[in-house]
């Protein structure tokens, strides 16, 4: 598999959101094509090609999941935990999408594994970098990969203080 | 009245035949009257003076042994009677006729033919003339031979009995090797109803029969193997049939230690007397049948219903003629109630099947007195048809009384034998212990076999030996009875004291048998004896040594005996007082203090009294005298007894106590508590002043024990209950409770008492007090209330903390949601409008005029500031509602973190400057690294436009606590805003250039403060700011 060419899903339901994603991802150098699932069940049937998503042509299985927490229906966690259930997603990379670092969310979404936690909006820069140590750890450079993006995204933010 | 005929001499008298009424009517009385004799079996006499014959009936013929043909004189009659029994018979019927009275004697006639010797009643009546001689006699005569000899065998064997029951307890017999008697009991001949004599060298199956002897045959052979042996069983008796008997057969060993025979000793466990008694009644009946005296003879005429007793009959149901009504019926009215049916029965069988009528009843005589008849008759029938009725009735209540007597006279020698509480023993001719009972060998201590022969003695006590075997000895060639107080050794140590008596046995025919003896232990009074010379020894040693002074003084006022205390008291020999006047012993101004009492005590007074005596010698001194008078036989008084102590010391003694008790007293009664003083039983014997002060009761109430009860009703009982168990325990007591006070009122009382003990530790007496303890009681109730307030107030607020805390947690989790909200759906527009205005500046830029592109700024500019203020806002609240554990920390790396995470905190922006080494203090990272972080930014942002910031951070030890300093040459801040300055939203008013949300002092004034420390600044709003936060410091 060609991973220039592999498949980004993002599961983000406020339209708003999708569209500065979307701004920033043409800012970067990025190839990978993005598909968008708008709430938990839709992310979950597509993740595991069922209803519309049948057709894995149209519908490829992405090597990442840009994931929002806040999400109607099923909550990011509860979608984060059913991925890690599935044996067949067990080297899928979930990257997590939030407006706040709120602690009990960061510390659940480690628990489940997940491999970055992103402030919202994501610049270009910092999405450059994501799916950089997203692609680092699929290539097997587990360890560098982990420090580099959960260090310094997660721990302070972007927001100077006052 | 004629002289009285000399029996002895021929008689001239003729046989009286006194005809009365006709002669059918006689030949109907003669024919009765010999129906009745032969009832009775007796034969009847007379004898006519005039002619000196003596005419005999057939049966008085037999009994004579005369043939009926030629009649004897008187003489010759005489002559008949055995030598011995006649001067009796002469006299006895002599007496008779003198006395006009009839006789009855008894006396032995030898048959002339047979030469047989047969005891004969005769009983006689003088007939007289009219001048009152002696025409002649009739009478009647009955053979008791039989009776005799039963009388005679009954008579020893009673003497035996009562010598047996004395002393043998059973049937003792000895048996040789060949299974022969050699001796035997009066018990064991008794038995069989033979004499030894009759037994001794029989054999066993001789003896006791084949059957007895196969039975006891294991038991003999046991006994021959030289065993002894004792049993249990039936065994059938030849002549008396089975028996149940308890036995010990005992083997009899020879000097060359072969087993010579046996002795056995038996005794019946069955009724044994039952037999004989059946048997001897039926003698009994018939001996007694023929006692004239006893019999009454009747005739009823069955047709008529009438009946005719003879006088004796009369006499013996104690009815006179007047009084019979001379029927069946009226006969049946006598006869006891509960022998009415058997009586009225024998009489229907008599007539009606012609049965043998013979039949023993009671009558009840008038007089209440229940008498046993025996009766016999003979019915008349004419055509087979019963028409009358002869009989005759005895007397039997004599016999039937001794049958009673004997029953329990076998009875009492039954128990006796078989519980006899003394000692029995039996020798045989020689002296030699053949038998001796359980008790025996109690008393002594050994067994029965080991008693046998002389052997006995070897257990006397050594000193007592010599002694009892001569007199033992001595009895035996005297053939005297023998008493003897003795001491056995007995086995086991012990010394038995023993009085030995024995009476010669003689078997009836005088020979000698042996001896038996009793034994009866007496120790125990031997002991009381020697007691009581011990006591009387003890008695006299007091008198002589006792320290009581003792005299003994005659009615002349003599002395007579002094003991040892009383001159040596007076310093002089007793026989130097012996014999004087007491005046001149003790000195006249000493004798007219007691000389009143002299005169009571002679008077007959005895007394007790304390006096100071002025002696002459010795000084004053207290003595206590008690004198009783002496009396003579006649009455008078001889003298008197006088025992006196001194008690002058006892005196002082007294005399010190009452002071030391009037001290007490004092002290005991003006104490504020009660105390008392109760016996062992609780009973009081002295309460103090206080006491009856608060009571109001009077001493002799008190002390009468009938004090009102001052418990408080609720009280009363638990500390009556609780005072008691002290009382029966001994353990101090001690108790809380309200007594009620002379005017009613109940005041509380710590109440306490102790036992006190005499020498062995049984207590004596309680000593006790009552401490009021109200106004003290009065103060913890209030204290108690007050602490009970307290706690409900307590219990109340920890309630109302703990409601308020829940719901402040449900507030919190209330506002955790709002918050997450916020930071979720609040910021989402807000990034959107920065997004949306930055697209428009960045597609549309060139399009729009410089006007339009600032508004976009300023839209993008609004939108990032609402979002910083909703970051800290969201910080602050996490910061203020989140836990913050504390570690201590290197606060130097701290500082150098932060500022490696700031380009604007790095030069060429900025120069911190780091005073190290900063002090290690104990807080929470990330908090204090966020709070470190906002005071620098601040230092770095607030500086006058041109001015690079410049920053200095050092600490400082406070105690054990450390001061971090943040010092910064920025804009300062007026003293009149450092209040307001760590709240939240508080901004500078005059900081409009600057950014910021407000938020960030205010953050780390909740993180410091969470932490346990303090934060402030310093700052006189022209030179700069120098921010603190102080925390706890940690040692090295």
């Amino acid at each position: 598999m060609n991973l220039d060419t592999a498949t980004v899903l993002l599961v983000e339901d406020n339209e708003d959101d999708v569209f500065i994603f979307r701004r920033a991802y043409r800012q970067t150098k990025l190839t990978h094509p993005v598909q968008v699932a708008s709430d938990g069940e839709e992310a979950i049937d597509y993740l595991l090609g069922v209803g519309r998503f049948a057709d894995r042509a149209q519908f490829p299985l992405p090597f990442t999941v840009l994931l929002d927490l806040k999400l109607p229906f099923k909550h990011g966690l509860e979608v984060l935990q059913t991925i890690r259930m599935r044996p067949e997603l067990a080297h899928l990379c979930v990257v997590v999408l939030t407006s706040s670092a709120e602690a009990r969310d960061l510390a659940r979404a480690r628990e489940l594994g997940a491999h970055a936690y992103l402030v919202k909006p994501p610049s270009a820069s910092v999405l450059t970098s994501a799916i950089a140590s997203v692609r680092a750890r699929l290539a097997g450079d587990a360890a560098a990969t982990a420090l580099g993006i959960e260090g310094d995204l997660l721990t302070r933010g972007s927001n100077p203080p006052v | 009245m004629s002289s009285v005929p000399d029996l002895g001499s021929p008689a001239t008298a003729s046989v009286a035949t006194v005809p009365r009424g006709s002669p059918a009517a006689l030949r109907t009385r003669e024919e009765h009257f010999q129906l009745a004799l032969a009832a009775a079996n007796l034969g009847d006499w007379s004898w006519e003076a005039a002619t000196d014959l003596v005419t005999l009936s057939q049966r008085a013929a037999e009994i004579f042994g005369l043939s009926v043909g030629p009649r004897l004189t008187w003489t010759e009659m005489r002559e008949l009677v055995v030598p011995e029994d006649r001067e009796r018979a002469r006299s006895g019927v002599e007496h008779a006729l003198a006395k006009r009275q009839d006789y009855d004697i008894e006396y032995r006639v030898r048959r002339p033919k047979s030469g047989e010797c047969v005891w004969v009643a005769v009983k006689g009546r003088g007939l007289f003339s009219p001048s009152g001689e002696v025409d002649g006699m009739i009478g009647v005569v009955q053979e008791i031979t039989a009776r005799k000899r039963d009388e005679e065998k009954l008579q020893a064997q009673d003497r035996e009995l009562q010598l047996i029951s004395r002393n043998a307890p059973a049937i003792i017999s000895h048996w040789d090797r060949e299974h022969r008697l050699i001796f035997a009991s009066h018990a064991f001949a008794e038995r069989w109803g033979k004499r030894p004599e009759e037994f001794i060298g029989k054999t066993v199956t001789e003896v006791l029969g084949a059957q007895a002897f196969a039975a006891l045959r294991p038991h003999v052979e046991r006994v021959l193997a030289g065993e002894t042996v004792v049993f249990e069983m039936e065994v059938p008796y030849d002549g008396i049939g089975q028996r149940y008997v308890q036995a010990s057969y005992a083997p009899d060993v020879g000097e060359d230690g072969r087993v010579r025979g046996y002795l056995s000793a038996v005794i019946d466990m069955t009724d044994r007397r039952r037999t004989e008694i059946a048997l001897f009644e039926s003698e009994e009946r018939l001996r007694m049948a023929t006692r004239t005296g006893k019999v009454g003879l009747w005739d009823w005429d069955v047709a008529a219903n009438r009946v005719t007793w003879t006088e004796s009959l009369y006499e013996i149901h104690g009815v006179r003629p007047a009084d019979f009504g001379a029927t069946i019926e009226a006969f049946a009215a006598l006869v006891h109630p509960d022998d009415r049916a058997p009586v009225e029965r024998a009489i229907k069988s008599a007539l009606e099947h012609d049965a043998r009528f013979e039949l023993e009843f009671r009558a009840v005589r008038p007089n209440g007195q229940v008498i046993w008849l025996f009766t016999n008759a003979t019915v008349v029938r004419e055509e087979g048809r019963p028409v009358r009725m002869y009989g005759a009735t005895l007397d039997v209540t004599a016999r039937k009384t001794a049958e009673q007597a004997m029953r329990e006279s076998e009875s009492r020698f039954r128990t006796l034998a078989s519980h006899a509480p003394v000692g029995i023993f039996l020798t045989n001719a020689a002296g030699d212990t053949v038998f001796v009972n359980e008790t025996w060998s109690t008393i002594v201590g050994i067994r029965s076999d080991q008693a046998r022969g002389r052997n006995w003695a070897e257990a006397i006590h050594p000193e007592d030996r010599a002694r009892v075997t001569a007199e033992w000895e001595e009895a035996l060639r005297a053939e005297k009875p023998v008493m003897v107080e003795y001491r056995f050794l007995r086995p086991d140590g012990s010394i038995t004291w023993v009085q030995g008596q024995a009476v010669p046995l003689r078997d009836p025919r005088g020979q000698r048998a042996g001896y038996i003896g009793t034994l009866a232990d007496v120790t125990q009074r031997k002991a009381a004896e020697d007691r009581l010379r011990a006591q009387e020894a003890q008695l006299r040693l007091i008198s002589t040594n006792a320290p009581i002074m003792l005299s003994h003084c005659d009615r002349d006022r003599r002395v007579l005996f002094v003991n040892r205390a009383y001159s040596e008291r007076f310093q002089r020999a007793p026989e130097e007082i012996v014999g004087r006047p007491i005046a001149e012993v003790i000195g006249a101004e000493a004798y007219a203090v007691i000389e009143p009492y002299i005169d009571r005590v002679l008077a007959g007074e005895s007394l007790q009294f304390e006096v100071e005596m002025p002696y002459r010698e010795i000084g004053r001194r207290f003595m206590r005298a008690g004198y009783v008078p002496e009396f003579a036989e006649d009455g008078s008084v001889r003298g008197w007894l006088s025992a006196i102590s001194d008690s002058t010391e006892h005196k002082r003694t007294e005399e010190a106590l009452r002071d030391s008790e009037v001290r007490f007293r004092t002290l005991a009664d003006n104490i504020v508590q009660f105390a008392w003083i109760l016996d062992a039983d609780g009973r009081r014997q002295w309460c103090n002043q206080r006491f009856y002060e608060f009571t109001g009761l009077s001493v002799e109430r008190v002390m009468r024990g009938d004090a009102l009860d001052l418990h408080h009703p609720d009280y009363g009982d638990r500390v009556r209950q609780k005072f008691a168990r002290h009382l029966q325990t001994g353990e101090p007591w001690e108790d809380l409770f309200p007594l009620r006070a002379l005017d009613g009122n109940y005041r509380w009382f710590l109440s306490r008492a102790i036992p006190i003990r005499d020498a062995s530790g049984r207590v004596m007496q309680w000593f006790g007090t009552n401490t009021d303890v109200t106004e003290l009681r009065e103060a913890q109730e209030k204290l108690r209330t007050a602490q009970e307030q307290l706690q409900r107030h307590a219990t109340e607020l920890e309630q109302k903390v703990e409601d308020r805390t829940a719901s402040l947690r449900r507030a919190i989790a209330q506002m955790e949601e709002f918050s997450y909200s916020v930071s979720h759906d609040l910021r989402a527009p807000l990034r959107a409008m920065d997004a949306y205005a930055r697209a428009l500046l960045e597609d549309y830029g060139d399009r729009l005029d410089d006007t339009a592109r600032s508004y976009l700024e300023r839209i993008r500019r609004s939108s990032r500031r609402m979002d910083n203020l909703t970051h800290d806002v969201l910080a602050f609240s996490r910061v203020a509602r989140s836990e913050m554990p504390l570690a201590p920390l290197d606060l130097e790396r701290l500082v150098r973190d932060v500022i490696s995470q700031y380009v604007e905190l790095q030069p060429p922006a900025a120069i911190v400057e780091i005073v190290s080494p900063l002090h290690r203090v104990l807080g929470h990272e990330s908090a204090l690294g966020q709070g470190v972080a906002n005071l620098l930014t601040n230092a770095a942002k607030f500086v006058a436009p041109g001015v690079k910031p410049q920053i200095r951070v050092r600490s400082e030890p406070i105690g054990d606590r450390v001061r971090v300093w943040v010092e910064d040459n920025g804009i300062g801040i007026a003293p009149a805003h450092h209040g307001r300055l760590f709240r939240v939203f508080e901004r500078m008013p005059t900081a409009n250039p600057y950014e910021g949300t407000g938020v960030g002092l205010a953050i780390l004034h909740k993180a410091v403060e969470k932490m346990g420390g303090t934060c402030g600044v310093e700052s006189d709003g022209r030179n700069g700011s120098r921010f603190w936060i102080e925390l706890a410091g940690v040692v090295g």
